[in-house]
């Protein structure tokens, strides 16, 4: 029962998602399915903060764990599905007579991450990754119609399937070597002799998960889907597939590392009450494998691949896929510092990462339904044409840089503020170029929006740009990012809080 | 009355707020709006001149209050010698490049905006005293600065701006490395105490204790981060070899741009220097200190040669910009209270005649549509525009003569304050400097006997061919020209007959300033 109430959420959202499938059958109102939705979202944020009080503890007999890293990670799974939710209704790209299985499938997925978050178990894990993966695939060809959709789905299945098998392998191999399923239970075992002596082969394993893991957070090398299924998957999908899962994988891989790795760096055992002390927290370092070292390469591989990649292309949708990429790689460097203060500030940019991410691709998927298109050349004049969301579209873009006022700049501090609290002088001067290459591809897009002249004939009459609920949503999401630039000191306290939580 | 400073940093916001309020068509009243909230920062600055206490070194007018507790990041904004004067040139500047704006067409509500918005950046850079809160101000200047010249600039626009906006960027994100650096070991060696972004408070302490490891090198902390610091100011300045944005940028930038670019933006380079790397970092200052009197000598000469080789006249008085900043560089690098009072009176200077120039370059360019001082095709582009408009001629001679630093007019007087504080310390290399002074004067007055001598040979750009035509005549300044450049005139004249009340501003604090070097 006491499991059962700390997973009510996640309750509340299958229940939603498997009520919308059935009364989708009769019933064919568009704004009935987008309430009942939304409010079985609501619902799973107000649970999720009721439960935030309560102290951690293991559920389900260790299977899944309540804890302040569940709490943030699961509450803001559903908090971006909600506002990808609004952007969907609002969107053309989602046929009327799919939106009952649509709305299915994304409450079903936002189950699938709040389970990612709070996994403690491979097998739980494991599931976790797999619903929402296979979720989806299925998301990302919801434009079946359309030939980029369907190959963007195909390619997600092929990678997709590939990171699964990998990762099961490498969980197999753990398991092999330390006979424990359980993150906590790895914990235990490093504390033994044999953990101390722990041969090759369980490295290789780790390493294996890892990139199952990597794979979510489209991380290098494990990103090549990402342009692809961003570019081809309808709007609303791109915008929940870069935020959500995103989040929910790399709260997995704060879970994994700092749960089942955790060590003081002065080597000694990891008290969990130190996690309060942003200075204070270290992964497991064994001669065999550093993760210090591993960590810093493939977040600095990640902000170059990202952000090299990104400043060719012409589509608005692939720029920003590319840009996701890179941001994996900024938010990896957090975790690099295995400090608190590293998690903090991967949990602080990932608020702020949602307002900005999704609010870009809002603006790209109203372009694409207007005008047909998600190319620079589509953007061309948008300023003159529609200056809402050309400015509100400037904001994200300047806060995707990270260019003061805007909170992109506030979340990139606290990450380079933790990195040189580590003394990573290299890996800063590596971010701090990456932010400088960024600048040229986002200005790219604002360039096209504001300085350059209209190219395609614009549609007479009432256009998606007009909708009101849009108009307003686009407001909402920009002010955030000029306020959170001004004033975040509530926002971090509430990160630091959760955290704590997460010591217990 | 209280918070001068917040009020001077912040009145156009309001302006910013009621221009956005204001419908685009009603174009004269964004125009009022602007002007209006210029003026009041810049009746503002006469109450700073008045109040300002000459006798102290400390810090005046100073506002502080917590920002950001948990990060112990404060509002704080203050002013000493070394800001004052700068203060008050941007309240100037931006007042009077108002009146150089009023005949924008293109989308004037955006302009004004931008234009505001910059103002808060510029004038927040010379009053924050904490160094996240500069940071933001600093930066804050980049995205109305890229649109000023992206949208309303001239053919090549766009690449100036991009290019402007990632030299900027790239020093503001080392510059952050530095703030962060300082700030993480403003904990002191134990690491026990609160960090601090407070500007005066990092001044003063022991930063050679320290080492870091990039890349597996071990460094000395104080001279790494001074690097730091130092190529993000010298990208503003802009210091040889970071200054290939600046001849693009003023050359593709509006007029009123243009004015304030050179009258205000480049002093920033100079002003962060003195703020950051000789107040915080004086160590390393000192060690450095040599390479910085041979980047401010070849800024000198360097800019002088391009500035002689340029056949467009606003890319002249790019140049010229260029080696009139190294002055400054040579002027601050030598550690005389002589030469850094010239120092920082050149930048006054160099403010009020290269906004003075740039000003009437935008004046020929409105009659003519033109800048060639040689057209493409080997022809005069100008020549003789004195028989045709000697108010014209009159004004470009005054702004000619103050800038090639003529006895009398202001450019001489904080020149030579530089060259007698330097030649105390440095001999040879001042020597050398002081040819960039016969060159300013070769381009001057070789470009000012090419245009405004000799036979009028003046040719105008035809509105519809585009094609070079003979000028029937140039019109003489209109009233609003006026407003801009008179004072801007009188001022650079009554500098220098009478400097000591500029130099009683900055005597104080440079004194203490340098107590550490001496």
């Amino acid at each position: 029962m006491r499991s059962l109430l700390g997973v009510s959420p996640v309750l509340v959202l299958t229940f939603g998602s498997l009520f919308i499938l059935v009364a989708g059958l009769w019933v064919r109102n568009k704004a009935f399915q987008f309430w009942t939705s939304m409010l079985s979202l609501l619902v799973a944020f107000g649970l999720f903060l009721g439960l935030a009080e309560k102290p951690a503890q293991d559920l389900f007999s260790g299977m899944i764990a309540h804890d302040g890293l569940a709490t943030f990670f699961g509450a803001f799974s559903v908090f971006a599905t909600a506002i990808v939710l609004v952007m969907s209704h609002t969107s053309k790209e989602i046929k009327a007579d799919r939106r009952p299985e649509y709305y299915s499938i994304v409450l079903a997925l936002a189950t699938g991450l709040c389970f990612m978050a709070s996994a403690n178990h491979f097998l739980m894990i494991y599931l976790a990754i797999e619903t929402v993966s296979i979720l989806s695939y299925t998301l990302a060809g919801f434009k079946r119609e359309d030939g980029k959709s369907v190959e963007a789905s195909l390619k997600y299945v092929v990678y997709g399937s590939m990171a699964s098998a990998i990762m099961i392998f490498g969980m197999s191999l753990v398991f092999g070597v330390t006979g424990q399923f359980t993150l906590t239970g790895l914990r235990e075992f490093f504390a033994t002799p044999d953990g101390a002596s722990a041969p090759l082969l369980l490295w290789v394993g780790v390493l294996m998960t890892f990139a199952g893991l990597g794979y979510k957070i489209s991380a290098a090398p494990m990103h090549m889907w990402t342009p692809d299924v961003y570019e081809g998957a309808p709007t609303p999908v791109s915008a929940l597939l870069s935020v959500a899962p995103k989040a929910a994988g790399l709260g997995l891989l704060i879970r994994f590392f700092v749960v089942g790795f955790g060590q003081n760096l002065d080597g000694s055992e990891l008290a969990v009450s130190n996690l309060t002390d942003p200075t204070a927290l270290g992964f497991h370092v064994t001669s065999a494998f550093n993760w210090t070292q591993f960590l810093i390469i493939s977040s600095a591989f990640t902000m170059f691949m990202g952000n090299l990649a990104a400043l060719g292309q012409t589509s608005v949708k692939r720029i920003l896929a590319y840009s996701s990429i890179a941001h994996a790689g900024y938010m990896l460097m957090g975790l690099t510092t295995q400090t608190a203060a590293g998690i903090e500030a991967i949990m602080f940019y990932m608020v702020i990462y949602c307002l900005m991410n999704v609010g870009a691709f809002w603006v790209a998927g109203k372009v694409e339904d207007t005008l047909g298109g998600d190319d620079l050349q589509h953007f061309k004049g948008l300023v003159q044409r529609r200056p809402l969301y050309a400015i509100c579209m400037a904001v994200f873009l300047f806060s995707l840089t990270g260019l003061p006022p805007l909170a992109g700049f506030i979340g990139k501090f606290y990450l380079f503020n933790a990195v040189l609290g580590r003394e990573m002088y290299g890996l800063a001067l590596i971010a701090g170029l990456n932010s400088v290459i960024s600048l040229y591809y986002y200005v790219k897009i604002a360039k096209a929006m504001i300085l350059e002249a209209p190219q395609l004939p614009f549609p007479q009459g009432k256009t998606p740009f007009e909708s009101r609920s849009s108009q307003v949503f686009i407001v909402l999401l920009a002010v955030p990012n000029l306020i959170l630039g001004l004033y975040w000191e509530p926002l971090m306290n509430l990160v630091r809080d959760m955290l704590s939580v997460f010591a217990g | 009355m209280g918070h001068i400073l917040s009020w001077m940093t912040f009145f156009p916001i309001l302006g910013v707020i009621a221009i956005a309020l204001t419908p685009k068509t009603k174009e004269t009243l964004i125009k009022g709006i602007a002007a209006i909230s210029t003026a009041v920062p810049f009746l503002l600055s006469f109450n700073i001149i008045a109040a300002f206490d000459r006798t102290s070194s400390g810090i005046q007018f100073e506002e502080k209050f917590s920002w950001i507790t948990s990060l112990n990041v404060n509002y704080h904004m203050g002013i000493d010698g070394i800001s004052v004067l700068m203060v008050i040139l941007t309240a100037l500047i931006s007042f009077l490049a108002v009146f150089a704006s009023l005949n924008v067409k293109k989308m004037v509500k955006g302009y004004f905006t931008m234009y505001l918005l910059l103002h808060v950046g510029m004038m927040g850079v010379f009053c924050a005293l904490d160094f996240f809160l500069f940071y933001v101000f600093w930066e804050v200047m980049l995205l109305p600065m890229y649109f000023l010249v992206g949208i309303w600039g001239g053919e090549r626009k766009e690449y100036a701006a991009i290019k402007f906006f990632l030299y900027t960027l790239f020093g503001g994100a080392l510059m952050l490395l530095g703030i962060i650096a300082l700030y993480m070991y403003s904990k002191g060696p134990e690491g026990a105490g609160i960090p601090t972004f407070n500007i005066l408070e990092l001044a003063g302490r022991d930063w050679t204790q320290y080492t870091i490891n990039i890349f597996g090198f071990q460094l000395p902390f104080d001279k790494t981060v001074w690097w730091l610091l130092f190529v993000g100011f010298a990208i503003k300045v802009p210091i040889f070899p970071f200054h290939t944005w600046l001849p693009w940028a003023h050359v593709q930038a509006p007029t009123a741009v243009s004015v304030i670019l050179a009258g205000v933006l480049l002093k920033m380079g100079v002003y962060g220097l003195l703020r950051v790397n000789f107040a915080i970092l004086p160590e390393a200052t000192k060690y450095f200190s040599y390479v910085m009197v041979i980047l401010g000598l070849i800024n000198i000469i360097y800019g002088a040669l391009c500035a002689m080789a340029q056949t467009d006249l606003k890319k002249l008085v790019a140049y010229s910009s260029v080696s009139h900043m190294g002055y400054c560089i040579l002027g601050i690098a030598v550690f005389k209270p002589d030469a850094m009072a010239g120092a920082i009176l050149q930048m006054f200077n160099h403010g009020l005649s290269a906004a003075m120039m740039f000003m009437l370059v935008g004046i020929l360019y409105d009659r003519l549509h033109h800048r060639y001082i040689v057209t493409p095709q080997g022809k005069p582009g100008f020549g003789g525009i004195a028989q045709k408009a000697p108010w014209i001629t009159a004004a470009w001679t005054v702004a000619i003569f103050a800038s090639l630093g003529l006895p009398g007019l202001n450019g001489f007087i904080s020149e030579a304050l530089v060259f007698i504080g330097a030649f105390q310390a440095y001999k040879t290399e001042t020597m050398i400097a002081s040819i960039g002074v016969v060159l300013g004067a070769a381009y001057l007055l070789w470009m000012a006997q090419r245009v405004f001598l000799g036979p009028y040979t003046t040719l105008e750009k035809d509105h519809h061919s585009g094609v070079l035509v003979p000028a029937e005549h140039i019109a003489e300044p209109t009233l609003r020209e006026w407003i801009v450049v008179a004072p801007l005139g009188f001022l650079c004249l009554a500098i220098g007959l009478y400097p000591q009340p500029m130099l009683n501003f900055v005597r104080e604090t440079i004194g203490k300033l340098l107590e550490v070097y001496n």
